[in-house]
């Protein structure tokens, strides 16, 4: 494709979150000329700060119903077509003696009528699949829940959409909407050199928590509510599969085994566009209670927080209550024929989302094309031989591997190892470092999982950094380390303090202080 | 849950620049402790892929002695393998080991003529499966040490392996079941004589019994000094191995015996290699697994000792020293035996080595 054609896309995503990303495959894959322009990098919004968890549906089979079916349905299908960044490990809700017995039957019930596959096992079974959890449970329901990493999702998203011949953007983002006789006529993308008009027949708001802003752009409003949940992270799996509490939902109900650590989460409350961040009451509170469930998580060790905010469309009630359903908004009504705004939804249900929203968006282009999201794989697991660090690997790029494998084996400074936490090799920072997606570190992070083990950076940094040949590498590496830090200090006790404390005596050779925030 | 090891490193890296076989072998076959004992494990499905590697920790514990933490990673390691190896079966030479015990309780067939043992004394001496099957100079050598500092030594009939080797692959099965026969031939005594530093680290930390190294048990006699070694033997220039399991675990005393000993005996110099501490490459089940390491690690060392100028190599184990005899470089004895062989005949008791 011509870089002239390039930019005269018939349909503009504002969006490289998941609903973004999902709807540009869909769109380029129905031979839709697509442009995604994201302001910051893919799944920088709630996309990269959710629990990566794989709804059964179980969790709204009580209270949300028609999310419920939704993610009972979806999350088989992303089992099939995104296997690769999915581990199938199965879940349990399990209760304890002073939860409300009466909630047993309810859930079963809302299972079965959401047609989320559940089953009720017996304690011992429950205690032999998960023998950290307390013996106390009084009861016990095996679902189908699994464990996701968004980033890989939206990332492999992004890499079909491409592959499909979608054009994606990233750190560009959309600075006005210009509407005239109510449509959009044009729209600004990018600053600077990289600054660039488009005129799409048709715009997609899938910008998430900031669609209310995308959305005045064009003088329309969008009443979102913005729900802030915090998570904690824990060194090593703790738990087999996702062990979440029987009970109506509250904080601090669900663990899920990823890659190698464990999630604790989640909270609900008011959440704001910037500064989002966990705070060191809402880690008590989230630790308080799991350790019901979970005894030996007093002890466990700590490696981070992180927050992010739920997308949710107001007027649907408030925080937990609010539905998770999602809502294609269009905005004729409102005056401008060409845009459509995608609001709410869980990430386990984008695939759904992207579908309705390409539909509508192709009955707006008057062209036909059925949608195929569901039949081609993005990428199945890839499985198979070689050293840990190929395994690894393999496990983290699935079939998209190949190539960064061959670079990476190729030589022996390729193979080298740069973050031992996670086995990330200095082949992969510098395959990602080339890509024009990547612009800092923590870009460079959300692909290779370096810097997100237990060290938090502390080791990987300096090798992430002659990656990246930013242009300013010190203030790019404190920026770096900043961020780290924000997530580190609520949970800042027992190993991650050793390991803090070793880390500030490494730094300051350098003349870094890591403990200190922008 | 997640072990305390796996908990408790800040990646300070010791473990990993000190590691022996990871020197020797290099990262790329060898990742070392911490990918072993601490990274990995935090993964899942991924870690089947350490199988390999897995094999190749000696457990000599030079990463426990170098950790600021003084994390148990051999320990952790044990740990690792105990789970990956649950169903798959093992490397070949180990699964002979396992026919062997499950056949006679022990984990070598005697390839020659063993030195018999008598049924009856006051030292009870745990002989050890690689004295008794591999090594019967180090048997007969023990029991001349024994007798020379006044004990008269016996074995209980029908003894079984300690269960070292089980423990360090990772059959806990196994392992059980040699405990349960040892510990009830070992009823009414709490003090045992082992020449095998893996026998004394296994007996002290699973029976609840207080053994005795050989070396131990005859420096701490007292009954040993210059006027006990022959005189007359000609000058030798040795060189002194230190066993892992007998400095790192059992206590770095045994060495400083070990040495004293040495200096004991009449024409005795003991040439420094600067290896001294360095392993031999056998322990951890790695003579088995993978005799190609072994031998290398090994051959490092002899090298050593022959650029000192040792004659002989001398190290308080007989596992070591089979495992530094691999070579063929240099002539390599228990430390046992050469001392027995330089022990004044006048001792009275002093069987010769057949």
């Amino acid at each position: 494709m011509s870089s002239s054609e390039r930019y005269m896309p018939e349909v503009l995503i504002v969006g490289g979150g998941a609903t973004g990303t999902g709807i540009a495959r869909d769109l380029a894959m129905r031979g839709v000329e697509v442009l995604l322009a994201e302001a910051g990098d893919l799944s920088s919004g709630a996309s990269g700060g959710n629990h990566g968890m794989l709804h059964s549906g179980a969790r709204y089979a009580v209270t949300d119903p028609e999310a419920a079916r939704e993610c009972a349905t979806e999350g088989e299908v992303l089992k099939r077509i995104a296997g690769f960044c999915i581990e199938d490990t199965g879940g349990l809700f399990v209760s304890l003696p002073r939860d409300d017995h009466a909630y047993l039957d309810r859930f079963l019930d809302g299972c079965r009528g959401s047609g989320v596959r559940a089953e009720e096992i017996s304690i011992c079974e429950a205690l032999r699949s998960e023998p950290n959890i307390s013996s106390d449970i009084a009861a016990a329901v095996r679902v189908p829940d699994a464990s996701v990493d968004p980033f890989f999702l939206v990332w492999g998203m992004a890499e079909s959409a491409r592959e499909a011949g979608a054009t994606v953007l990233t750190h560009t983002p959309v600075t006005s909407l210009h509407v005239k006789e109510g449509r959009i006529a044009r729209a600004v993308l990018g600053r600077g050199e990289r600054r660039r008009t488009v005129r799409p027949e048709v715009v997609v708001n899938a910008s998430g928590a900031w669609c209310g802003r995308v959305a005045a752009m064009a003088g329309q409003r969008i009443d979102m509510q913005l729900d802030k949940g915090s998570m904690v992270v824990f060194n090593g799996r703790l738990v087999n599969g996702l062990v979440n509490r029987l009970r109506p939902p509250a904080d601090g109900d669900i663990l899920v085994p990823h890659r190698s650590s464990t999630i604790l989460g989640t909270t609900s409350g008011p959440g704001t566009l910037e500064d989002v961040r966990a705070t060191a009451t809402e880690v008590e509170g989230l630790l308080r209670a799991a350790t019901e469930v979970l005894p030996g998580l007093s002890t466990a060790r700590t490696i981070r927080s992180y927050a992010g905010v739920r997308p949710l469309l107001n007027g649907n009630g408030r925080g937990r209550q609010a539905s998770r359903a999602f809502t294609v908004i269009d905005h004729s009504e409102g005056g401008v024929e060409n845009l459509l705004s995608v609001a709410g939804g869980k990430l386990t249900t984008c695939r759904l989302m992207a579908e309705k929203a390409s539909d509508a968006v192709m009955r707006r282009l008057g062209r036909s094309g059925a949608c195929r999201t569901m039949l081609e794989e993005i990428s199945p697991p890839v499985i198979g031989g070689g050293s840990f660090q190929e395994e690894v690997m393999r496990r983290k790029y699935g079939a998209f591997t190949g190539t960064i494998l061959a670079e990476c084996i190729g030589s022996p400074l390729g193979r080298e190892e740069a973050c031992s936490c996670e086995s990330v090799s200095v082949g992969e920072l510098e395959h990602f470092a080339a890509s024009p997606d990547v612009i800092s570190l923590s870009d460079l992070m959300r692909r290779t999982r370096a810097g997100m083990g237990y060290c938090q950076a502390g080791l990987c940094v300096f090798r992430m950094a002659s990656a990246l040949d930013a242009g300013e590498p010190r203030r790019e590496i404190e920026r770096f380390l900043a961020e780290r830090w924000k997530g580190i200090s609520p949970v800042l006790r027992g190993e991650q303090l050793r390991q803090e404390a070793f880390k500030a005596h490494l730094f300051k050779v350098h003349g870094i202080d890591h403990t200190r925030e922008g | 849950m997640t072990s305390r090891t796996m908990d408790g490193c800040i990646k300070c890296g010791a473990c990993v620049r000190e590691c022996p076989v990871l020197l020797q072998e290099g990262q790329d076959r060898f990742p070392g402790p911490r990918r072993l004992a601490v990274e990995g494990p935090r993964f899942n499905e991924e870690l089947s892929a350490l199988r390999s590697p897995l094999e190749l920790c000696t457990t000599c514990a030079r990463c426990t002695a170098a950790c600021p933490s003084a994390l148990p990673l051999p320990e952790a390691l044990v740990q690792v393998r105990r789970l990956l190896y649950r169903e798959k079966p093992r490397p070949e030479r180990q699964e002979n080991m396992l026919a062997n015990i499950d056949g006679t309780l022990r984990t070598v067939l005697p390839s020659g003529p063993v030195t018999e043992l008598p049924s009856t004394g006051d030292v009870l001496f745990f002989p050890g499966c690689i004295g008794h099957g591999r090594y019967p100079e180090g048997i007969t050598s023990s029991l001349s040490l024994i007798r020379a500092v006044g004990g008269r030594p016996f074995a209980p009939q029908g003894w079984a392996c300690c269960g070292s080797p089980l423990e360090k692959i990772g059959d806990e099965q196994r392992l059980a079941r040699l405990e349960a026969h040892n510990k009830a031939l070992f009823r009414g005594f709490d003090t045992v004589v082992t020449s095998c530093p893996g026998c004394t680290v296994q007996l002290r930390k699973r029976y609840g019994l207080d053994p005795q190294h050989i070396i131990e048990h005859i420096h701490g006699s007292g009954r040993l000094r210059r006027s006990s070694f022959d005189h007359g033997s000609p000058p030798i220039k040795v060189a002194l191995h230190s066993p892992c399991h007998l400095a790192r675990v059992v206590g770095p005393h045994t060495l400083e015996m070990a040495r004293d000993l040495l200096d004991m005996v009449p024409g005795v110099d003991v040439v420094s290699t600067g290896l001294e501490d360095d392993c031999c490459g056998g322990g951890g089940g790695v003579a088995s697994a993978r005799p190609d390491v072994a031998e290398r690690m090994a051959a490092r060392k002899v090298q050593a000792a022959v650029e000192a100028g040792a004659e002989l190599l001398l190290a308080p184990c007989p596992f070591c020293v089979i495992n530094l005899g691999r070579t063929g470089l240099l002539n390599v004895q228990d430390l046992t035996v050469f001392l027995a062989s330089r022990l004044l005949k006048a001792e009275g008791i002093y069987s010769p080595i057949p």
